[in-house]
This record gives C-alpha cells, structure tokens and sequence, in this order.
C-alpha cells in the first residue's frame, strides 16, 4: 500500500517509493531520501513537530510538510 | 620535492569530527578568529610535520555543493576560485565510516572540482567496535586519491595522513557520474567558453543559474532544476554501486545505543523534562559553583591593589594602577569560571550529538515563534556570547527566520552580563537555601527566563509584521550519540575563554584608564577641591574632611560632569549619576560596568574593599540612604537584560544582515525596551 512518509507510525518501516516533484526534492535526494531507499520512522516529536527516521544507516529529521512529498510503500 | 609551506583545507559534513582532527592536527595552535563560539567563521591552524610546515582551514560542515544556507555558500565561493591567493594545495575531505554512503556524497562532489584532495575515513575505531568495516585499498582503487583511515579522537592514522599531505600526486580525471543530459563534449566546450576551471564547475555554474545556456538546455529537453536532481540520483546509483565491495558490516555487532537513547531523549515528555533538567544543572552551576573560583579572583585582585598601593611609591602613577588597571583587570578575570563553565556544557552537547537533538525537539516551538529548530543552536550560543550565536545563525535557510532569530539573540543572556547580574543579585537576593535550591542561584535562573521569555515576545511581533517570502524547511542529520574527548572538550573551553579574555580585556582595560584619568582630572572646582570644601565645613574633623573633598573632587571631575548631565534622564530609572557613569563606559561592552563601579567607587574610598562590598556600603551623599536599593537593583537588572549594549554586536548584526535599516532597529527597540522596562520596575517598587 502507499502512503505518504507523514503518517507512517513510529517504529513502522518501509521503502519509499516516489518523491512528489517539489520545491526540496534536490535537497531530500541528496540527504539520501530516494526512491528504492529503506527507512524506518524512529521519532516524532508532539504537536505535529518533525520527524525522526532512519534511512539507510543515517537517521534524518524533517518536518511533516516536507514528508507529505515522500511516497512509501509498507 | 617536498614544499616546506603547505596550505590544506578541511571539508567535510556536519559531525563527522572535522572539528576533534582540527584540535588534534593544530593542538593550542589556532587562531579563531575575532570571537568566541561553537561556529567560527574561518578557523586556522598551524602544525609541523618533519620538514613541512602545515596551515590548516577548517571549513564550516556542509552536506552538499548546492548552496542552502550562508554557512554552505561560504565554503563554495572559497572552493570555487582556484587563482585566490589563500587557495589551499591540498583538501582533506573528511568523511565518517558510520555514515560512509552519505559522506561520499560530498566528497564525489569535490573529487570532481579536479582540486588535489585526500580522503580521510574517520571514526574507524568506534565503526570496527560496531562491526562497520572499510577496505581503503580496495576504495582508493576506485576514487583515484589516496584514502586514509583515521581516528581523529584517538590519533590512529594521522602520521599516514600528514605524509600524504606531503606526497605529490597527480590529479587524476575520472569518469563523471553526475549527468546524463549533458554529453561530455558539451561541458568541455561550455567550459571553454565560460572560461571555468573543470567540466564540474561549469556544471555547478548552470545548476546555479550562474550561467546562461538556456538554447543547450532546451537542445537536450531539462532544466537546472532536473539536472540537480538528477545528479544526486546518478551519484547515489554510482556510490551504490561499489559500496559493498569496500564495506562489510557484521550485524552482530551492531550497536543500537542511538536509536535506544533516543527513544528516551526524544520522548515526546521525557525529552522536554531532560533537556530542561540540563538547561537548570547549566544555570545552577554557572552560579553555584563558578561562585568559588570567582570569590577567590575577586579577593586576589583587591589584595593585589593594597598590595601594589603599599609597594610603589605614593603618586598619580600609583593611584592609576592600584585604583584604575588593577580593578580594571579584576573586572575581566572574574568572567573566567562562568566562561569555561558555560562553554563546558555546550562543547559537550555539540559533540555527543545532543545539540541536534533539540533542534528536533524545539522545531515545532520555534516554528510558531517565526524560527526553525535550528535558530535553538545560535540562541543557545548567544547565552555564552551573542556574537558566535549570530553568526551561528548562518546555519539556518529561510531569510525570515534567520533575521528574526539575529534580532532577538541579544535578548538572551550573554555571559558578558553574568557579573552584573551577579553583583546586583547578591546586594539584593539573600544567600540562603529554600530546599535544594540557592536562592541566588533562583534569582539568576529567573534572570535568564526573563530573557528568553522577552525574546519569545519580541519573535512572535515581528513574526506578525515581517512578510514570509517562502516557507522553510527542516532537514538535518541526527549523528551517532559520542563520548566526547577530553583533550578537545577542554581545547574548546581554553579557546573561548582565551579569545574572551583577550577581546573583553582589550576593551574593559583601555575603559579602565580613561575612566580612572577622566575621573582624576577636571575644572577649576575639581583643582580647588581642598580650599572649597574647608571652607564650607571647617568644623569637620581631618578624617572627615578627606572624605568630603574626595567626593566633592569626583563629582567636579569631568567623569562626574558627565554623569551629572545626564543624570536627569535616569533618575525615574532610580539611577544617581555615578550609576550613569557606569551605565555611559559600558555602552560599548556591559561587562565594564562592574569594573567601571569598581573604579568609581574605589576612588573616594581608602580602603581596598572587595567590588560587592563597596556596593553595599556605598550611600548617597546627600540623603545618606544606600544607594543600591532593591527598586534600583531590580531596575539596573532589567535594564541590562533589554538593553543592547555591546558595540561588537551591533557590529556582527550588520555583517551578518547587510542591513543598516535592520541594525538600527534592533538597537533601537532594544534600548527603549530597556528603559520602559526599567522605568516602570522603578516606579512600581520605589
């Protein structure tokens, strides 16, 4: 099933599958956040705050609105 | 041929321990430019190895060539021009062997500028711990520059590093892995025509929109926008592509201490408690425990001015030194222990990875406050010093929150104003325990509240009245949790507090003598002291009498004419005009007012008393009440917590924003803050 990296639960994991073309998509590519790549979401801070995830051996922060454009298949 | 002056420059992602191989290659020989902090703009070093003399710049961490923030575009422009006189010969970038695929990135990225580089893989001995092991020959196989194995923390590989800093080797041009749109033909006659150093440049050239090749563009169907992200796709397939044949990780060993720890640090209730609880021990141990060392300077200094009074020879040289410099002195070496206690807790946070830790936790705060989680970092900086944390502040992307975050950092509590907020505190607050707390010790927490509580004000009003240009974004790496290295902890608070002493000093000094001079010289009344005031008070004893003419030569001398003119302005503040004196010398720099009270008041008294003392005792001459009250020491201390006054940042807003429009409204919100502030505090409690 797909769906967007922001409402994957903590602990949950997957493989992203597509990155809506957007306004960061160079910045989330190069910070390894690709289409193919494995993750794992780790953290989530209260009130909607960022994400924590594990990609690959790196772990990642990023805000929901970035990780609305993030398509994962879990 | 070995050259004997080798320039060599450190590049590298955030938290890879470029900074721990900086301390271990350079030791106590750097310079860190004008201020003190966790971010410098340009560090140097220096070091030696056989015959060759090394010097080091090390470069803020950056993730990409793709200029995001200041701090990125910064270390671009410098690797960008080959013909710049300060051009290193060589680049090591270095890259941790616990996050080796995202690190190649960057330096696939700089391999391409065809510029002579050497990859340092640092962290090899925590990454064998955790079953993470590279094979270097097989790696330097297939990047084509030499490749060491280094532990900057331990000093493993560093001797193998310098001799290949030493070795000539040819730059070797290698397949390009960043584009498929643009033939190679194509770039080199671009380059041609662009006069650009490599095919890479030119290709960062257009990327960047530096330059105009729209019709090439359009000939193969993109655009810049799709040949960046294309790139990071090709580099990534090529990095993956032999990564196995040079890395093997044994998942027995593998170590999930990070991921554990955050579980706890990053809990959506438990991290908010710990890193409150951390923030507390910090304030409670500037003030508890730097109250030691600090009672012991204090004491030393006016023993050393009866000391060098009874010594010299009785003169105006004397009093210059025993009641100007030596004080004078004494007001900056009383910053020491707050300084390196301070910088002890924030270069241990930024080194075991804790920092980015509450970025993740502050993000959503600061995002409603018009900031980022990443302005917590140069606010967190500013409480040491406001001149690291605004620059600091070139860490953060979006225009808006960056100025916002620049123009409220001198809200935060500066170490500059911890003296006077010492001295203020302990004339007013008693030093007794309520529990385990020291009363003190609450008082200079709520000083720092009210700091940071003004500041969220201040944010949140100009959140409201500056327009957003486009939305920010948070993207960051979360490192490995690490023990941090004694020697380089300790490095970083000898750093700090040497450059504070030595800036600080520098100003508190030369304020020192022209306060002692301007308050020992002055107009006919001031040279007519002795017969004036025998006249008027012939009944007075000797003792008595000195007493009255040294006040009635302070208050004629030009130091006291100052004063007295302005007195006017800051009597509804509850300030007589000694306290404007004070308020006038540390204009430039706050923490002179201690040392300038300490001059002022050391003049007229002919004992040496310790600068709390004479504060305590010091009445007004015409009512005979106590001067420091609790209505004008409460007003004093908010006065100094709004107040800007600091001419270095003042100096540092305008570099970092360019902007005189923007550098004057933070002065001048700043100081009306403070004296509405103080007015009313004064008012309300006189």
């Amino acid at each position: 099933m797909n769906y967007k990296l922001s409402d994957i639960k903590t602990n949950q994991s997957g493989i992203i599958s597509n990155v809506i073309d957007n306004p960061l998509i160079s910045k989330l590519f190069e910070f390894g956040l690709l289409p193919g790549a494995n993750f794992k979401v780790l953290n989530i801070a209260p009130f909607n705050g960022p994400i924590s995830i594990l990609i690959e051996d790196t772990r990642i922060a990023l805000r929901r609105k970035e990780a609305e454009f993030i398509i994962v298949d879990c | 041929m070995t050259p004997s002056h080798i320039k060599i420059a450190l590049v590298g992602n955030p938290n890879i321990g470029k900074t721990t191989l900086f301390n271990k290659l350079c030791g106590l020989s750097q310079k860190t430019g004008n201020y003190p902090g966790v971010t410098i703009d340009k560090k140097k070093g220096k070091f030696k190895f056989n015959t060759s003399e090394f010097e080091v710049i090390d470069l803020p961490g950056i993730n990409s060539l793709y200029a995001k923030s200041k701090d990125e575009e910064l270390v671009i422009t410098y690797l960008a021009d080959k013909n710049k006189a300060d051009f290193p010969d060589k680049i090591i970038v270095t890259v941790s062997a616990l996050n080796l695929k995202r690190n190649l990135y960057l330096f696939h990225q700089i391999k391409d500028l065809e510029i002579p580089i050497i990859l340092a893989v640092n962290m090899v001995d925590i990454a064998e711990k955790r079953g993470i092991f590279i094979d270097e020959v097989k790696l330097e196989s297939i990047v084509r520059c030499p490749v060491i194995k280094i532990s900057a923390k331990t000093g493993l590989g560093l001797d193998k590093l310098k001799t290949a800093l030493t070795t000539e080797y040819n730059v070797t041009k290698s397949t390009q892995h960043y584009t498929t749109e643009l033939s190679d033909n194509e770039l080199s006659s671009l380059k041609e025509t662009h006069q650009k150093e490599s095919n890479y440049h030119t290709f960062l050239a257009i990327t960047h929109q530096d330059i105009d090749v729209n019709s090439v563009l359009e000939k193969n169907n993109t655009t810049a926008r799709k040949l960046k992200v294309n790139e990071s796709i090709l580099r990534y397939k090529y990095i993956n592509s032999y990564l196995s044949s040079v890395l093997t990780i044994d998942k027995s060993k593998a170590n999930d201490f990070t991921t554990k720890a955050d579980k706890l640090l990053l809990h959506p209730f438990w991290g908010y408690v710990i890193f409150s609880v951390i923030l507390f021990t910090i304030f409670q141990s500037l003030f508890v425990i730097a109250a030691y060392p600090m009672d012991w300077i204090d004491n030393l200094t006016s023993n050393f001015g009866a000391l060098s009074k009874s010594w010299m020879p009785e003169g105006y040289l004397n009093d210059l030194i025993s009641d100007g410099i030596v004080p004078g002195i004494g007001g900056v070496l009383i910053f020491i222990p707050q300084i390196a206690i301070l910088f002890l807790f924030f270069s241990f946070l930024e080194e075991s990875g804790y920092m980015s830790r509450i970025v993740f936790l502050m993000d959503k705060l600061m995002q409603k406050l018009g900031m980022s989680g990443k302005s917590v970092v140069p606010l967190m900086s500013s409480l040491a010093c406001t001149i690291p944390g605004i620059m600091a502040a070139r860490a953060i992307e979006n225009k808006k929150e960056r100025l916002i975050t620049i123009l409220i950092a001198p809200l935060l509590t500066c170490s500059a104003r911890l003296p006077v907020y010492v001295i203020l505190i302990s004339l007013v607050v008693p030093d007794t325990y309520y529990g385990p707390f020291n009363l003190q010790g609450l008082a200079m927490f709520g000083m720092y509240f009210i700091g940071i509580l003004a500041s969220f004000i201040v944010a949140l009003i100009f959140k409201l009245l500056l327009k957003g240009q486009f939305k920010g974004s948070l993207l960051l790496e979360m490192p490995h949790y690490l023990w941090p290295s004694a020697k380089n902890t300790l490095i970083t608070v000898w750093k700090n507090v040497s450059s504070f002493v030595i800036n600080a000093g520098k100003i508190i000094l030369a304020t020192s003598v022209i306060l002692f001079v301007l308050a020992t010289k002055g107009g006919d009344d001031f040279d007519n002291a002795h017969s004036i005031t025998t006249k008027q008070y012939s009944t007075l004893s000797a003792e008595e009498l000195n007493v009255k003419v040294a006040s009635f030569q302070l208050e004629n001398s030009y130091l006291g004419m100052i004063g007295k003119t302005i007195e006017p302005a800051i009597k509804p503040l509850g300030y007589d005009w000694k306290i404007g004196i004070a308020l006038i010398s540390s204009l430039a720099a706050r923490e002179v007012f201690v040392a300038s009270m300490s001059t002022i008041y050391s003049i007229n008294s002919e004992e040496n008393l310790t600068i709390k003392n004479r504060l305590a005792q010091e009445r007004n001459a015409e009512t005979g009440e106590l001067t420091f009250t609790l209505a004008t020491s409460i007003s004093l201390l908010l006065f100094y917590a709004f107040s800007l006054q600091c001419f270095s940042t003042i100096a540092v807003t305008y570099k970092e924003t360019k902007s005189i429009k923007w550098t004057a409204i933070q002065f001048i919100y700043m100081s009306v803050f403070a004296y509405l502030a103080a007015f009313i505090a004064y008012q309300l409690l006189a």
